[in-house]
C-alpha cells in the first residue's frame, strides 16, 4: 500500500498531463494551466519541506556532536534568524536588505572570483599537450580565449583575411561545437525521456524507496 | 632550472594575476574593442527594431557572483530601451537575482525620468518555476499572484493593463540574464513565438551559440566582452569597457603559463627519456 498508491498516483498524474498537452479537448479546457498553478502551490509547499529537511540532517548532527557540529548550528541560527527577521520586517527594510547587500552579495562575489586564480593555476599544472587530442583542445581553448578579448583583435584584425581571430573563433564556436552541444542535448533528452518513461510505467521505483 | 620550473609555487601565479588585473584598472591601455556581429550586433538590433511603446521583459536568472558581467549588459540595454521609449517589465527566474538588481534598475530607471506601473515595473520573483511562467501564458494576473515586488496589486499599475497574458502580443521581446538554470529553456521551449536575447555569462556561450542559427534567439550577448560591446554600441562606456584592459592582459597572462607548462613538462620528458614512449 505504501508503494502502490504513491505508484498509482505517479502513474495516473502523468497520463492527465500527458493527454492535457496532447488532447484538444483538455487543452481547450485549459487543464495544464490548471496543473500548472498547483504546482507553483505545490513549490511553495517544497520550501517548508527544504527547511524541515535541513533542520532534520543539521539537528541530527548538532545532537550526536559530530565533526564541525558548530558550523551546522551557525546555518541553523543564520536561517532562522534571518527568516523571522525577514517575515517580521518585509524586504523593503533596509537592515534586511543590508545584511544580504553587505554580505551575501560580496561573499558570492569574491567566490566566483577566486575561480579567476585557480584558472591561472590550473592553465600552468594541468594543461598539458599529453595527447593529440589533448594538444587540439588546449589550441581551441586557446584561441577562443584570446580573441574573446580586444587583444585578439589587435594581434589579427577581423577587418583581415579569414575575419582574422575573431573570424577562426566564430568557426570553431558555431560550426564543431554546436555541433557537439546538439548531439548531447539530444544524448540528454533521450536519457531524460527514457528516465521519464520508466517512471511513467512503473518500471522505476527508486523514487518510492524501492530497488 | 627546469626543476624549479616545474614545481613553480602557485602563489607567484596568484601574484602575477592580482598585477596584471590591477595596473590596467590603474593606469587603462584603452584596447580598441570590435562588435560581434553575429552575437551582440543582432542583440542590439532586435531591440532597436521593436516600435516605441513595445513591452520588453527582463528576465532575471543570476544571482550576484555574475554581477560584474551582467548588470552592466542590463544598463546598456536599459540606456538603449530609454532612447527607443520602449518599456520594461522585470520579472526573473531567479529570487535572488530579482533581490539584488531591484535597487539598480530602479535607480537606473529613476534617471532616464521613468514612471514606476507606466513606464516600467518590476514583478519580482514567483515561486513555482516552469509552471508559473506557463500560467502566466494564460492568465499573467493570476500566474503572477497579481501583485508587483512590493505587493502592489496589478490595478494600480496602468502598464500591466496591457498585459493580460504572457504571449508575443503583450511582450515584444524577452532579455534573459543568465548564468544557469533555470534559463533559456523556459522560453525556448513554452514560449517560441516571443523573440528571445540572451544577456550570457562567457562560460555559457559555448553551449547556447547553437541557438543562434536556428532562430531561437535573435541575439547573444557574450560575457563581459559582450557587455563592452554594447556599451560601445549604445555610446555610453561604462564598467565593463573599462575592464576589457585587464581581461586582455590577464588571458594573455594564462596563454604564457600554458606555454610555460607545456615547456617545462616536455623538457622534464626529454631529460628522462619518455619523449615518443
Amino acid at each position: 500500500m505504501k508503494r502502490q498508491v504513491p505508484l498509482i498516483l505517479t502513474t495516473a498524474m502523468a497520463i492527465v498531463v500527458f493527454l492535457s498537452v496532447v488532447s484538444y479537448s483538455l487543452t481547450e479546457l485549459q487543464v495544464q494551466a490548471k496543473i500548472d498553478r498547483m504546482r507553483q502551490f505545490m513549490t511553495a509547499v517544497l520550501m517548508f519541506m527544504g527547511v524541515a529537511n535541513l533542520l532534520r540532517v543539521h539537528g541530527n548532527v548538532i545532537s550526536k556532536k559530530e565533526r564541525n557540529w558548530m558550523f551546522s548550528g551557525w546555518l541553523l541560527v543564520i536561517m532562522f534568524v534571518y527568516m523571522i527577521f525577514g517575515m517580521a520586517v518585509g524586504n523593503k527594510n533596509l537592515t534586511y536588505r543590508w545584511f544580504y547587500d553587505a554580505i551575501i552579495v560580496p561573499v558570492n562575489g569574491t567566490m566566483y572570483a577566486l575561480v579567476a586564480f585557480y584558472l591561472t593555476s590550473a592553465s600552468y599544472k594541468a594543461f598539458r599537450a599529453r595527447t593529440a587530442e589533448a594538444a587540439i583542445m588546449m589550441v581551441c581553448a586557446a584561441w577562443v580565449m584570446v580573441s574573446n578579448v580586444p587583444v585578439g583583435d589587435f594581434l589579427w584584425p577581423s577587418t583581415s583575411a579569414l575575419g582574422g581571430m575573431a573570424g577562426i573563433r566564430d568557426w570553431i564556436v558555431s560550426v564543431p561545437n554546436s555541433a557537439v552541444s546538439r548531439a548531447i542535448a539530444v544524448g540528454i533528452f533521450l536519457g531524460g525521456f527514457a528516465s521519464n518513461l520508466r517512471i511513467f510505467l512503473g518500471l522505476e521505483r527508486r523514487h518510492l524507496g524501492a530497488g | 632550472m627546469l626543476e624549479k620550473l616545474n614545481n613553480l609555487d602557485s602563489r607567484w601565479m596568484y601574484l602575477a594575476l592580482v598585477i596584471v588585473l590591477i595596473i590596467p584598472v590603474i593606469k587603462p591601455i584603452g584596447m580598441p574593442v570590435s562588435v560581434n556581429k553575429d552575437l551582440t550586433q543582432r542583440a542590439y538590433d532586435t531591440i532597436g527594431a521593436l516600435p516605441a511603446g513595445s513591452i520588453v521583459m527582463f528576465d532575471v536568472a543570476y544571482s550576484a557572483s555574475t554581477d560584474t558581467e551582467l548588470t552592466p549588459m542590463m544598463m546598456a540595454i536599459m540606456e538603449q530601451m530609454a532612447k527607443k521609449g520602449l518599456k520594461l517589465l522585470v520579472a526573473g527566474q531567479w529570487e535572488s537575482g530579482l533581490f539584488f538588481v531591484k535597487d539598480k534598475v530602479a535607480a537606473k530607471a529613476k534617471s532616464f525620468g521613468w514612471k514606476y506601473g507606466v513606464d516600467w515595473v518590476n514583478i519580482g520573483f514567483k515561486a513555482g518555476g516552469i509552471s508559473t511562467f506557463r500560467a502566466m501564458a494564460t492568465d499573467f494576473w493570476k500566474g503572477a499572484m497579481g501583485i508587483d515586488i512590493d505587493k502592489t496589486p496589478f490595478e494600480q499599475l496602468p502598464i500591466m493593463q496591457r498585459v493580460k497574458k504572457l504571449d508575443e502580443n503583450a511582450i515584444s521581446c524577452i532579455v534573459i540574464y543568465e548564468s544557469g538554470s533555470p534559463g533559456m529553456e523556459t522560453w525556448i521551449t513554452y514560449f517560441p513565438k516571443i523573440s528571445l536575447v540572451k544577456a550570457s555569462v562567457a562560460a555559457e556561450i559555448a553551449s547556447s551559440v547553437r541557438y543562434i542559427p536556428t532562430g531561437q534567439l535573435k541575439g547573444l550577448i557574450p560575457g563581459m566582452r559582450g557587455a563592452a560591446e554594447y556599451e560601445k554600441l549604445v555610446g555610453k562606456p561604462g564598467v565593463s569597457t573599462q575592464l576589457m584592459d585587464a581581461q586582455s592582459l590577464s588571458c594573455l597572462l594564462i596563454i604564457g603559463l600554458i606555454v610555460l607548462g607545456n615547456i617545462a613538462f616536455f623538457s622534464s620528458k626529454k631529460k628522462a627519456g619518455h619523449i615518443g614512449r
